[in-house]
């Protein structure tokens, strides 16, 4: 540069003139002749004229629905209703229960309005949103029938709808059952564990029935085109799913570092002590994030999985491709009632026996499943002739005789949806025994972290990386086996069927719902109730009135807790699974749209023209290469969002926390903390710190998109699934590896606690903090948010894009860019709000 | 008000007047009025009548120990800070107030010390007037009546220790629970004691830092000379979590 401006004896304003006007004329000559030489032919999209909407189409006069399949989705909506029903029987059970002292529910009350307030809020901030995200789906639908342009829409206001509610009904479940379970811990252990997980069952029962009523009343609707609606439903609930987790995992963490920080390292005082202001802010966090987030998040699953394969079972099954995964939900509701019922502890029960019944529930349920969908496989699975035609090149096989062990010589039936399901359960099951096997204390790698704290902070945060990143490898392993398998499954067929056989991996994965969000917001509620018992227990009191009844209760709670806190780190392990099986099923729709132009259009797509536009996503394409490149570093810019969110909160908690400490009578014990001060920190900061993340999510796809064209977007996608599902794997497993660690060593290894190990092992505990229940977990309904806003603004990007619009036209590439720009200006934002500093952060800085 | 006399017997050796009640004297020094203070604290109420001598200045005190201003207690008129506890009747130490990092305070009252001293290596850890962690043969009164012979080459007038717990596994290494910084060497001191190398003590460490310290007293605390022992028994586990469930929770939870 310096030889350049002594040859041309340029000015620093001379230099920027220049390179202002090559800017223009590259950017002209690109407009002018884009690409970089190679074929861009736009894909041979199949006719406009094809697409129409029949309403309630199994009532129509020439319907291609037997009346056996009609019956069938009316049993199947009647499931989703019974589920609905056994939540709320067991809701009144719940409420009906025993609620203790009057200080034990003064406590739960707090916690209760604190958890409120946060929803409340939240709603509040995003309801606005969701109605204009509605108007906007309205305006921008790419497709032809106005049907589905109004159908999509108030799909996804239902979709984020139901999504909340299944968060807040969860939630506020949680929060009453709480109170329930320190009750009955006071009186025996069954009775307690009992409530605890009924309360999850309600939220799990919930998200199970709600998930299912949706996708079954918008199927009787649209018919085989649900999936124009259902990917309107799917987005509701995904992004609702972002929200819930990004805002409740900035609160929970937010909360619990702030209440640490304060009370554990610097006043010295034990966990959930009432004389610490963030208290009841942390038990409310333990709620927002693992409650109401991960409902969400698993219902977006749910719902995203069954898009995928409705999409992917239209373009290749057909009509009986569409139908197969709402039936094999409506069996797995009908498991998880059954199952999570069996789920049972007696008086004299320990926290092992109570594990072995949650685990042994989750077997019934699986046997339910997999034994319902073979039958109804069996008996429904029969395509006589009606597998799509294709050039015979990508048939290894005769398409209408599959293998002996696929069809049991029986002519036209093909079990293999049926057995990718089964996959699908197995895959569940396997997942969770990573997950276990990484970040539970009975294996190898905590034991090497809690060793590992022997010898200070260092070693335990490097143990830590190495076991996060071995298990990130065998989870995407067990992953790609997975996929294998399906593979192996539907060999012979074109890719089409695999896909649609990974996405019944899915469906099959996801068809114990209940069971799993049973698990999972059980640690929460024993995680409170604990928290109640701390507070609200009166130990002189019950001493007086039984001798040992206070020591029983705490034990019982304790056990609970712990009880919990290996069911919630086992279903994470579902959660980013899911996230990735439903990604991969959305990933291959997406190809789908490609080939065809628009969604609608999806069951006239041929076989042929999927295996071309497939083939043309590769990273030997520069463009694509470039999409894939930025899509693998969107996660991590994600997670640095949130990470620096939740210290820029905690902060904020921790200057209040110490304000309220100062006060002596406070710290005597005399006076209660403001605890409704540091919930209206975490609630607001939570709110404010969502937007930045949220953008990001919504924003990234459509700004690769509209720049790159949908061949980038397809990489961009790639790179973000890959990178997505290993930071996640990471994060979660490192983060319970070492929280599991210190748990180990307050259990009475090297030292116990207050040893220098265990500080070592609070460290450690602290920085997985964060990434375990806040960055970690939003990564999955990340990848999800960012597939579906891709694949609902494809027919856009399609044509307006700015390297290979398919109408070809300058005002194409104009827009394109115009839209892109807009995009990357959305995104500076949010980065640059992510670094801001909080006004008590900047006084402090100003301070001398 | 009325004036109490206070004994601080450790981070430093003290006789303190103060208008405070114990707990709340004890919460003061553990946690102090602007929270900058942390660690655990120990001390004794001394009984005035039951001391002899004129070693204190203490006739004065009503003059010096006055009220705030304000009329607020005075917390702290620190009267001697140095060869205190030598100077204190034994039949003057009241009951012995251990405070917690966060400032809760569990009293402990002197019985008679009746225990039956089995034979085995004890673990103390001196409190006062010099502190160091010993393992010794001896048992407590034993080892108060050995520490305190102006025979011995090395001895103090009078020593404040508690005895530690020295739990083993089934290999023979401390328990897992124990938060000692060394483990191993204590161990391997315990062995040589064991193998009659024909000490009575020998040192772990000269400075011992025992994080999580009240969770590892074993039968109490013990203050001794020639003239005979007092012992502040410590409670079983038992009756701290269902009696003092704050405190012991306090004591166990906190990191320090």
């Amino acid at each position: 540069m310096k030889y350049f401006n002594r040859m041309f004896k340029l000015t620093a304003a001379a230099r920027r003139r220049y390179l202002m006007l090559m800017m223009l004329l590259f950017g002209a000559a690109y407009f002018w002749q884009p690409g970089f030489g190679q074929d861009r032919t736009p894909p041979a999209h199949a006719s406009a004229e094809g697409a129409h909407f029949v309403p309630f189409p199994m009532f129509a006069e020439n319907t291609t629905f037997a009346p056996l399949e009609v019956a069938m989705l009316f049993v199947v909506l009647l499931i989703a209703v019974a589920g609905l029903i056994y939540a709320a029987l067991l809701a009144s059970q719940v409420l009906k229960a025993d609620q203790g002292t009057a200080k034990m529910r003064e406590i739960a009350s707090a916690v209760r309005e604190g958890s409120n307030a946060y929803l409340g809020a939240q709603f509040r901030k995003i309801g606005p949103l969701i109605l204009l995200l509605t108007l906007l789906l309205l305006l921008t639908y790419s497709g032809t029938v106005d049907a589905f342009r109004w159908g999509r829409a108030a799909s996804f206001f239902v979709g984020a709808l139901f999504s909340w509610t299944v968060g807040f009904v969860g939630m506020r479940l949680a929060t009453t059952g709480n109170l329930r379970v320190a009750a009955a811990a006071t009186r025996s252990y069954g009775e307690a564990m009992q409530l605890g997980y009924r309360t999850g069952t309600v939220t799990g029962m919930l998200t199970d029935g709600l998930g299912l009523l949706g996708g079954t009343v918008i199927f009787i609707i649209f018919g085989e085109q649900a999936y124009e609606a259902l990917l309107g439903f799917g987005f509701g609930g995904t992004l609702l799913a972002l929200f819930m987790r990004v805002g409740g995992g900035i609160y929970t963490k937010a909360a619990d570092v702030g209440a640490d920080l304060v009370g554990k390292i610097e006043q010295d005082i034990p966990e959930d002590d009432p004389r610490n202001a963030a208290t009841i802010a942390d038990n409310v966090g333990d709620n927002v994030g693992d409650c109401a987030g991960m409902s969400a998040d698993i219902f977006e699953s749910y719902e995203v999985t069954m898009v995928a394969a409705m999409i992917l079972g239209m373009a290749s099954f057909g009509h009986i491709g569409v139908i197969f995964p709402l039936l094999v939900r409506g069996i797995g509701v009908l498991g998880s009632i059954v199952s999570t019922y069996s789920v049972k502890a007696g008086k004299e029960d320990t926290s092992d026996t109570a594990l072995h019944s949650v685990h042994r529930g989750f077997w019934i349920g699986s046997a339910i499943s997999v034994t319902g969908f073979i039958v109804l496989g069996f008996l429904y699975l029969r395509f006589p002739g009606v597998l799509k035609e294709a050039p015979a090149e990508f048939w290894a096989m005769d398409p209408t005789a599959p293998a002996f062990w696929a069809n049991f010589g029986v002519p036209g039936l093909d079990m293999r949806p049926a057995i990718a399901c089964f996959i699908g359960v197995l895959l569940a099951i396997v997942l969770n025994k990573v997950t276990s096997y990484y970040t539970h204390t009975g294996h190898a790698p905590v034991r090497s972290l809690a060793r590992a704290c022997q010898t200070g902070h260092a070693t335990n945060i490097i143990q830590g990386f190495a076991v996060g990143y071995e298990s990130t490898v065998v989870t995407i392993l067990v992953i790609a086996v997975t996929i294998l398998l399906t593979v192996l499954v539907f060999a012979g067929t074109p890719p089409l069927f695999v896909a649609y056989g990974v996405a019944m991996v899915g469906i099959g994965m996801l068809t114990l719902t209940g069971n799993t969000i049973s698990m999972d917001v059980f640690g929460p509620v024993a995680d409170n109730a604990n928290g109640i018992g701390e507070m609200g227990y009166e130990p002189e009191e019950m001493e007086r009135r039984e001798a040992g009844s206070y020591k029983r209760a705490r034990q019982i709670l304790a056990d609970l807790d712990a009880v919990g806190n290996t069911t919630k780190a086992e279903t994470k392990g579902i959660a980013i699974g899911s996230a990735v099986i439903a990604a991969v099923s959305l990933f291959s729709s997406f190809i789908a749209v490609i080939a065809v132009g628009s969604e609608d259009k999806i069951d006239q797509m041929t076989i042929l023209q999927y295996v071309t536009e497939a083939g043309r996503l590769t990273i030997a394409d520069p463009v694509v290469f470039i999409g894939f490149l930025i899509g693998g570093a969107v996660p991590f810019l994600f997670s640095s969002m949130l990470i620096r969110a939740v210290g820029r909160a905690a902060f904020d908690i921790v200057n209040e926390c110490r304000v309220q400490f100062r006060d002596p009578q406070i710290w005597d014990g005399t006076k209660k903390p403001d605890y409704g001060r540091v919930v209206d920190i975490c609630t607001n900061t939570a709110q404010k710190e969502l937007i930045g993340p949220g953008v990001l999510a919504m924003m990234a796809p459509v700004c690769v998109g509209f720049l790159l064209g949908p061949y980038a977007l397809g990489g961009f996608l790639a790179g973000m699934i890959l990178v997505g599902q290993l930071i996640a794997v990471f994060m979660s497993n490192a983060g319970g590896a070492w929280d599991n660690a210190k748990k180990m060593i307050e259990d009475g290894i090297y030292g116990g606690k207050g040893s220098e190990a265990h500080k070592a092992a609070v460290t450690g505990d602290t920085v997985g903090d964060p990434l375990k229940d806040t960055a970690g977990p939003a990564v999955n309904p990340l990848i999800k948010v960012m597939n579906m806003v891709s694949l609902l603004t494809l027919g856009l990007v399609l044509r307006y894009n700015l390297i290979d619009p398919s109408v070809g036209e300058h005002s194409a590439r104009l827009v394109g860019l115009a839209v892109a720009l807009l995009c990357a200006f959305s995104i500076a934002w949010a980065v640059w709000q992510s670094k801001r500093e909080t006004p008590a952060m900047a006084q402090d800085r100003a301070m001398p | 008000m009325q004036i109490h006399l206070y004994m601080l017997c450790n981070r430093c050796e003290a006789l303190v007047a103060s208008h405070l009640e114990p707990e709340a004297f004890g919460r003061y020094m553990a946690v102090g009025t602007q929270k900058n203070t942390r660690g655990n604290v120990l001390f004794f109420e001394i009984d005035r009548a039951a001391l002899r001598g004129g070693f204190f200045r203490l006739d004065d005190i009503e003059q010096r120990c006055v009220p705030h201003p304000d009329g607020s207690p005075k917390r702290s008129k620190y009267i001697s800070i140095y060869r205190v506890l030598e100077h204190i009747d034994l039949g003057a130490f009241g009951p012995l107030y251990l405070v917690t990092a966060d400032g809760r305070v569990l009293a402990l009252q002197a019985d008679g010390y009746t225990a039956k001293e089995e034979p085995g290596v004890n673990l103390y850890d001196e409190l006062c007037p010099v502190s160091p962690m010993v393992v010794s043969a001896l048992a407590p009164s034993k080892f108060a009546t050995f520490l305190t012979d102006p025979a011995n080459p090395i001895s103090v007038p009078r020593i404040f220790f508690a005895d530690m717990l020295l739990d083993r596994d089934e290999t023979g290494r401390l328990a897992g629970y124990l938060p000692y910084a060394d483990p191993m060497h204590i161990i391997d001191c315990v062995k040589e004691l064991e193998q009659g190398s024909g000490k009575p003590s020998k040192t772990v460490s000269r400075s011992p830092r025992v994080h999580g310290f009240f969770r590892t007293i074993r039968r109490g605390f013990f203050i001794g000379d020639q003239t005979g022992i007092r012992h502040y028994p410590f409670p079983e586990r038992r009756e701290l979590e269902v009696n003092h469930a704050k405190w012991w929770r306090s004591a166990t939870e906190s990191l320090s």
